[in-house]
């Protein structure tokens, strides 16, 4: 009986007085921190794709699809004849002293050099390079061989996903303790037991609502890479904020939730 | 002691020379609660049941139908001095043992009064089943032949092999549903669905149904094992809140000696109803979605679930922790004995009555008594104005009329009592005007404290904080991205473009324009050398030409944006759309003065009167959930429109606010009903620990009113809202 009350003592005191490290639970997920998108600079169809979803690529090398350039190629052959009619008028035109005429044909000629210009930059862009080493992370386009595309449309995504980082969704009432440089360690759903320590690099100023939950976004870096982590995984964080007595850390959720309650 | 506990009374003449005795019929078992001994009398034909301590059990004993009740008394006096039962508790307890039917004897089986005595217990029957409207007991089947049938069998399953099977279904119904929360979250949603209904309600009774037999069985298995009691005569239906259900009485489980068992009867109906879950929850996860075994699976789960956490589980409502509790306690008749003695702590402490009669039988219980008293009250209260709330929503009349009866059954006929205690007990002989001063002064207090004293009248609203100034930014043209601005960086009219893009058409456009321009300026300089009328078409052609390449222009310098505020640019997801085409109009980001912040908060239509009428403009602030930040505020407006889109989502239901959204909307902005907009300046010193798009909790004060008048408008505003009155 004594001994129970002098443990109980001691235990009453060891979390009043004693500190532990206070953590803050937070969804992660992984995230690709160079990732760019390849899209069709110009409307026309797909002609083939030369790389699957996950292949390596080398930027500036590798050649992820070509885009069908046929028209524009018989566009450029039918401008530069014209192109070459108008030097040819502007030439007589000179030859003959005929300054108007040769400076019409002139600027005609330039208004085709431009478009020669625009039409030769888009067949070269049809050739779809890759713009950075990574990996192709955007689906399988191999079915959509022939099919139109639009300006703008998003073709491929290549990322590096040799060194990911993490970007932590902490809950709008956790955001106060946390500060850019806190350690803390993460662990993904798909490897639960294996721990991955991070630094908190940066926070985002203004809450958003993701998940239906009022959320600051945090953007954490890891210390340290595994073969097996790729973008999109998902986990828990846990951030270390810092020293609190253990008392603190079991109730202070209670006494504020008390405290918000009774303020009346 | 003599003062509280007279010796003698002047009734006692009427019973001296009474010779009852015991019935035959009577059964005693002994048990031990709190070092003391007791002794259970059990009348077996009719399942009453007695208890009595000691000294009371000896005096009872001793009526043997040829001893008078005096002769006893004074062998009792002799025998156990200051603790044998005084001639006024002698009397009490013939009377008790009377009403119960458990006394026999020459107390002259007189026709009339046992008919009085029978209409009395009838009508004392009658007004039980008035007061507990909520739980009228119907009994339908005598199970008793059938559970000695079975017993055998099942009683097995309250040994140690039976709880270690239940711990492994347990275990086994834990670990299927284990990662599997999000999908339980999302199918209770429709267990209150019209079309779940039938199905729930028939999972209900099966429930209940296997609950009492765990209890049933409970009690036949120790009974047997103990060689006394264990008998179960009656079961049937209960109405409880208009809803049949299954019951049995095991009340002979008071019987068992063995406080270990008797805890086991009460708790084994929670325990068969958790095992009943714990299969359902396999069968649930083993299921495909749609099937009726899932639902029927879901809808037994959930009954299970909730009713031995909430009601079963729950010491504070007559269920059945409420008597484990009684054994664990060992506190015997805990809720009618912590009514009488917070009565007595009045009585003699407030009234300063002397000979009140305390009913604790030990120090250690007192605690338990005043504690159990008042939570248990407070817990009664909530429960049932959360039932007739429930009930009124669909059938207001029923809803009213439960609120009349349990309002005169708490209220009212406890204040008639009070009084006419007051104005007639004995009691309260000679302490009758300092009783009547006290208990009129404790009530025109109350009265005044609640009707008369203003006290400050607050309500609380959520808001989301936001920048005073910022700028939203979108693409003006459409565009290849090529290099962006980092999110977080300084941006302003002269700082460096936010994002700047490339578009060849629009030059290749640009340049075309150019080169017609060119050709134009040629063809008009030959022009005006021959014809003055070409020349004017001319000239108003090229003036077109160049508007257009003006405009070209424009949009191609468009392509890098720049800030039209000096604040702080976020855009978080920036560094990922660079090689992207954005279309014109694309929202990018935002840039934000995050110095200067203002508080939207959001008032529905049960505070925006009041607040708009009279709100005082001080506000105090919190952040919610973060007590600690604490700051002050200043109304700057009060929009005087109703709007009906929320300033942020985090506002919202459903993403943990207070207001309520159409849930139609996917956005979770929209309202269900509109609601009127205030801004508040926080004072500026204070927004150390706030940011932009945290929602905060104002606290608004309005002129002081009296807690009454307080309380009757939100009562009002309920009844309007939940039942249109």
């Amino acid at each position: 009986m004594k001994a129970a009350a002098c443990a109980a003592f001691i235990l009453a005191l060891f979390l009043t007085f004693a500190k532990g490290d206070y953590r803050i639970d937070a969804p992660f997920i992984f995230e690709a921190p160079l990732q760019q998108a390849v899209v069709a600079p110009f409307g026309t169809f797909l002609k083939s794709v030369e790389v699957d979803p996950g292949d390596e690529v080398e930027g500036g090398k590798d050649i992820l699809g070509l885009l069908d350039t046929t028209d524009l190629r018989l566009k450029v052959a039918a401008l530069k004849a014209e192109q070459l009619g108008h030097l040819k008028q502007m030439s007589a035109a000179m030859r003959d002293g005929r300054t108007a005429e040769a400076q019409i044909a002139q600027a005609l000629s330039e208004k085709s050099g431009a478009e020669i210009r625009l039409l030769e930059q888009h067949i070269s862009q049809g050739t779809l390079m890759a713009p950075i080493t990574g990996r192709v992370v955007s689906e399988d386009l191999k079915r959509q061989i022939g099919a139109p595309v639009e300006t703008g449309k998003i073709l491929f995504e290549i990322a590096r996903i040799e060194e990911l980082r993490a970007e932590l969704y902490v809950p709008e009432e956790s955001i106060t303790p946390v500060s850019v440089g806190q350690p803390g360690e993460l662990a993904s759903v798909s490897h639960p037991d294996q721990r991955i320590r991070f630094q908190v690099e940066r926070i985002h100023p203004i809450a958003e609502v993701v998940n239906s939950q009022n959320v600051f976004k945090v953007r954490a870096r890891l210390l340290e890479q595994h073969a097996w982590m790729r973008p999109g995984m998902e986990g828990i964080a846990k951030i270390s904020a810092g020293k609190k007595h253990y008392l603190w850390m079991a109730f202070h959720r209670l006494t504020n939730w008390l405290r918000m309650t009774l303020w009346l | 002691m003599p003062v509280q506990r007279p010796t003698f009374s002047e009734s006692w003449y009427r019973v001296s020379e009474l010779t009852p005795r015991l019935l035959a019929a009577v059964k005693v078992y002994r048990q031990h609660f709190r070092g003391r001994t007791w002794y259970v009398l059990q009348d077996r034909s009719s399942n009453q049941f007695f208890r009595l301590n000691d000294p009371a059990y000896y005096f009872v004993a001793m009526l043997d139908g040829r001893r008078s009740v005096r002769q006893v008394w004074h062998h009792c006096v002799e025998r156990w001095g200051d603790a044998a039962p005084t001639q006024g508790e002698v009397i009490q307890l013939l009377g008790r043992l009377h009403a119960s039917n458990l006394l026999q004897g020459d107390v002259a089986p007189d026709a009339e009064a046992l008919f009085k005595r029978y209409q009395k217990q009838l009508w004392r029957k009658v007004r039980g089943y008035l007061a507990n409207l909520f739980f009228i007991r119907v009994p339908l089947w005598n199970p008793n032949r059938f559970l000695d049938r079975w017993v055998g069998a099942w009683g097995r399953c309250f040994t140690g092999y039976g709880l270690l099977l239940w711990g492994g279904i347990l275990a086994a119904g834990l670990w299927s549903v284990g990662g599997h929360s999000t999908e339980l979250a999302r199918q209770a949603s429709g267990v209150l669905n019209p079309a779940n209904l039938p199905l729930l309600y028939v999972a209900l009774v099966g429930v209940k149904w296997l609950h009492e037999m765990g209890h049933a069985f409970a009690c036949k298995h120790f009974g047997r094992q103990a060689g006394s009691g264990g008998e179960v005569h009656q079961m049937g239906v209960t109405l409880l809140v208009f809803t049949p259900l299954p019951f049995v009485d095991t009340s002979s489980a008071w019987a068992l000696r063995s406080k270990r068992q008797r805890m086991v009867v009460g708790a084994s109906g929670m325990l068969v109803e958790l095992a009943v879950a714990a299969i359902a929850a396999i069968l649930w996860i083993h299921s495909a979605e749609g099937t009726p075994l899932h639902a029927i699976a879901y809808n037994i789960m959930f009954i299970a679930g909730v009713s031995s956490v909430v009601f079963n589980g729950n010491p504070l409502l007559r269920y059945d922790a409420y008597y484990i509790l009684l054994d664990l306690l060992e506190i015997p008749n805990l809720e009618s004995r912590s009514r009488l003695y917070v009565c007595y702590l009045v009585k003699r402490y407030l009234w300063g009555v002397r000979q009140a009669h305390d009913p604790s039988h030990t120090p250690g219980e007192k605690g338990w008594l005043v504690f159990y008293g008042v939570a248990s009250t407070i817990c009664r209260v909530i429960v049932f104005a959360g039932i007739i709330l429930f009930i009124a929503q669909t059938f207001f009349a029923i809803g009213v009329l439960a609120a009349a009866v349990l309002l005169s059954g708490w209220a009212l006929i406890p204040l008639v009592n009070l009084s006419r205690y007051l104005g007639t007990s004995s009691e309260l002989d000679r302490q009758r005007t300092k009783a009547l001063l006290t208990s009129a002064t404790l009530g025109v207090a109350l009265l005044f404290a609640v009707g008369l004293v203003r006290v400050p009248d607050r309500c609380r609203i959520e808001g989301v904080v936001e920048p005073n100034e910022y700028s939203v930014i979108h693409m003006q043209t459409a565009g290849f991205v090529r290099n962006v601005l980092d999110s977080g960086s300084q941006a302003g009219p002269d700082g460096p473009p936010l994002i700047e893009a490339s578009s060849p058409d629009l030059e290749t456009q640009h340049a075309r324009l150019l080169a017609d321009l060119r050709q134009l300026q040629v063809n008009r300089q030959f022009a005006q050398t021959r014809e003055a009328v070409q020349v004017q078409i001319m000239d108003e052609k090229m003036a077109a030409l160049q508007e257009q390449i003006e405009r070209i222009h424009q949009e191609l310098e468009g392509l890098a944006l720049r800030s039209p505020l000096a604040g702080t640019w976020v855009a978080p997801d920036i560094d990922r759309i660079t090689g992207r085409y954005l279309p014109r109009g694309h929202r990018i980001g935002v840039v934000a003065n995050l110095e200067d912040l203002r508080i939207r908060a959001v008032a529905g239509q049960d505070v925006a009167g009041r607040l708009i009428k009279e709100a005082q403009p001080l506000v105090d602030i919190r952040v919610k959930g973060q007590p600690d930040i604490e700051l002050a505020g200043r109304i700057e407006t009060i929009l005087p429109a109703g709007q009906e889109r929320l300033p942020s989502a985090a506002l919202g239901f459903a993403a943990g606010g207070s207001t309520q959204i159409d849930l139609e909307d996917r956005s979770g902005r929209r309202t269900a009903e509109p609601f009127f907009e205030i801004r508040v300046v926080p004072s500026p010193r204070e927004t150390g620990g706030v940011r932009p798009g945290q929602i905060m909790i104002l606290r608004f004060e309005t002129s002081p009113k009296p807690l009454l008048v307080q309380g009757w408008r939100s009562l009002l505003q309920l009844f309007q809202r939940r039942f249109q009155v």
